[in-house]
């Protein structure tokens, strides 16, 4: 594994271990966020990023919408 | 999670459960990284535990107070909550010895960590073994903590069985 990559994997790691110091309401708060975000995930009311618009949209006869 | 616990502490004055503490996830979150949890699990003692429907009292009181009953859990807000009578002495001595803390600014009960350890080694499924690791590396356990507890509800063997698969391989 790439030395830099190796490095991100171990401060990322680091990172994530130092949430078990923040507070039970902190935490508390991350889980609930968590929690609905997935279910707004699951019941489909996250938008699918669209393809991406280029330039003016147009309608069908090629004039701008 | 407030109102939980507002609803927790409601139903120990009203003395349709004698006690409470909060278990599982939620409780696994206070000594280490957030887990993540559907539901908040609560071990409870109720008055009456010989009866079958002992916990018709708190679905009682829950409802009057417009909580509805979801599945096995009382819906709270957002959480359905578990409410689970003590089933055996290790659950019994895990609600007898909880912590009291606070959470935003009310008092509440909240099961140990290497109660909670035990409890999931008893359980024994994988989310318990993962439980079990991460509450050994927040660094609020040690394996002696578990394996003392373990040994004393009869877990000896299910300790070294984890620990020959997970600590010691």
């Amino acid at each position: 594994m790439d030395e830099e990559i190796r490095k991100l994997l171990e401060r990322q790691a680091r990172w994530q271990e130092s949430r078990k110091d923040l507070s039970w309401e902190e935490k508390v708060r991350m889980i609930e966020r968590v929690r609905q975000e997935f279910a707004e995930w699951c019941s489909g009311a996250v938008a699918e990023p669209g393809p991406a618009q280029k330039g003016p949209r147009r309608d069908a006869s090629g004039g701008r919408a | 999670m407030k109102e939980v616990i507002q609803l927790l502490n409601a139903m120990r004055e009203a003395g349709c459960i004698q006690q409470y503490a909060i278990f599982g996830a939620m409780a696994q979150s206070r000594y280490t990284q957030p887990a993540v949890t559907l539901d908040v699990d609560v071990l409870v003692t109720v008055p009456g535990p010989e009866r079958i429907d002992s916990l018709a009292g708190i679905y009682e009181f829950c409802a009057a107070r417009g909580y509805r009953a979801e599945g096995e859990a009382v819906r709270v807000g957002e959480w359905p909550v578990q409410l689970v009578p003590v089933f055996n002495a290790l659950t019994r001595e895990a609600l007898e010895q909880a912590e009291t803390t606070q959470f935003a600014g009310l008092s509440c009960r909240v099961v140990r960590p290497a109660y909670l350890a035990v409890i999931a080694l008893h359980t024994g499924r994988a989310k318990d073994h993962d439980r079990i690791l991460a509450l050994l590396s927040s660094g609020k356990l040690s394996r002696e903590e578990i394996q003392t507890l373990a040994r004393r509800h009869g877990l000896s063997e299910a300790w070294q069985r984890f620990a020959g698969r997970f600590l010691d391989g």
